[in-house]
């Protein structure tokens, strides 16, 4: 598939997803199903690779997508790609959901994020592809220090004071890195 | 180990509450801000979006199929529960705030037949009333079968400058049609094309969106959604 036709792919699953989202906020359930069929199996990864708990990740997807139902009006395609705004919403839940739980010791991320899926992509999921690559460039160009504690800080929903105690520096130090890492990271991907 | 502490700037404060660093009061403090000043409200989406694409490398796995109907059965109640009181909300204030459109459609409505005694119903009159999520604005559509029209009707619409509402239909296969651009105050009349006539169906979408003057310069939908409804046999 060459760049172009990836592109018209992607534009257009944009076009529909979006569509779809408009659809769910004029509370059309067959709607619902079909932005759960297009994205379900992405944001479960997610869920999963955030919780780290099968029948976690099975709860908080049906509260992601209860949550879909209920805020689908105030997404704005202006602001943001429909894939990224569910995404989101996937991320805070299993981060809420594992505050929730009480913390446990996260596994390092690296592993996960090392693994290209090289799976071919459903249309909506080139819009993914495409956002994910962009960043992944920007973010290897980091100190490795700053953007490992980025990820964690991700991926594990760690805080500044857990970040700092589990990668074993001062707490000004860990707030450095970080907002280092992020302000490269803008530039990086504003500029690039 | 006391080190100097470097105030964050605005724009760092919005990229470590996306990133969600912040804990306790420093937290809540950026919170309430996000809530009181809309300029920082957009830096801490944008920084969202600039960070949610970390999530995608995460390999994608298929839920179990028994996750559907447990969503599908969790709607059902959230649509029973709460939301029943806002839906309530809105039609009251649909009914107080558009008595005169709801007039005039029953006058086309009674008329209606009575000025086309055809031998066959026309096809069902339909409408669609279009909501948002904060009921900020609110539009009637009404469907004409025999003049293959839509009279659209807004009760209360804020456009800011240099902007047109545009009306678009989004029928089953999820891609929204344009039905061009409709006025913010007053009824303006939409005669579709003939072609599109099979897309106008009882369950297809009405939405409007905010595009730039004249209307979006791609033909696909470029702004927020500021009201969208389903569109319902009288």
């Amino acid at each position: 598939m060459d760049h172009a036709t990836r592109k018209d792919g992607a534009d257009e699953a944009r076009a529909q997803l979006t569509a779809a989202l408009a659809r769910v906020a004029a509370e059309d359930r067959a709607a619902l199903r079909d932005v759960y069929d297009r994205t379900s199996a992405k944001l479960f990864g997610i869920c999963l690779r955030i919780s780290q708990d099968r029948q976690g990740a099975e709860d908080i997807l049906q509260e992601v997508y209860v949550s879909v139902w209920k805020r689908a009006g105030s997404f704005d395609p202006k602001r943001a790609s429909p894939i990224t705004w569910l995404a989101t919403i996937a991320r805070n839940r299993a981060i809420d959901w594992k505050r929730a739980q009480g913390r446990r010791q996260a596994e390092p991320v690296e592993t996960a994020l090392q693994l290209a899926d090289d799976r071919p992509l459903a249309p909506e999921l080139l819009i993914a592809e495409e956002e994910r690559r962009r960043l992944a460039d920007c973010l290897e160009m980091l100190e490795t220090r700053h953007e490992q504690a980025i990820r964690r800080a991700f991926f594990d929903g760690l805080t500044y004071a857990e970040l700092a105690e589990r990668m074993d520096v001062p707490l000004g130090t860990m707030k450095s890195w970080i907002r280092r890492g992020l302000m490269r990271l803008k530039d990086c991907l504003d500029n690039g | 180990m006391a080190e100097p502490e470097i105030p964050s700037t605005p724009d760092e404060l919005a990229a470590e509450l996306a990133l969600g660093v912040l804990e306790g009061t420093e937290r809540v403090e950026a919170e309430r801000r996000m809530l009181a000043d809309p300029e920082f409200a957009r830096a801490v989406e944008a920084w969202g979006e600039r960070l949610a694409p970390m999530a995608f490398a995460v390999p994608a796995e298929a839920p179990p199929e028994t996750l559907w109907p447990r969503i599908d059965a969790a709607i059902g109640r959230a649509a029973r529960g709460g939301d029943v009181v806002v839906q309530m909300q809105r039609w009251r204030m649909l009914a107080i705030t558009s008595s005169a459109i709801a007039a005039s459609l029953a006058a086309f409505l009674v008329l209606g037949p009575v000025r086309a005694p055809a031998p066959a119903p026309q096809g069902p009159a339909m409408i669609a009333q279009l909501s948002p999520e904060d009921a900020g604005a609110v539009l009637l559509a009404a469907w004409h079968q025999d003049k293959r029209m839509f009279r659209v009707t807004p009760a209360t619409m804020a456009m800011p400058e240099d902007h047109s509402p545009e009306l678009w239909l989004i029928p089953a296969d999820g891609r929204p049609r344009s039905l061009g651009v409709i006025r913010s105050t007053g009824q303006t009349d939409i005669v579709i094309r003939a072609e599109m006539m099979p897309l106008v169906t009882g369950g297809a979408t009405l939405a409007i969106t905010i595009e730039p003057k004249g209307g979006s310069p791609t033909g696909k939908p470029t702004g927020p959604v500021i009201a969208s409804g389903k569109m319902s046999t009288i």
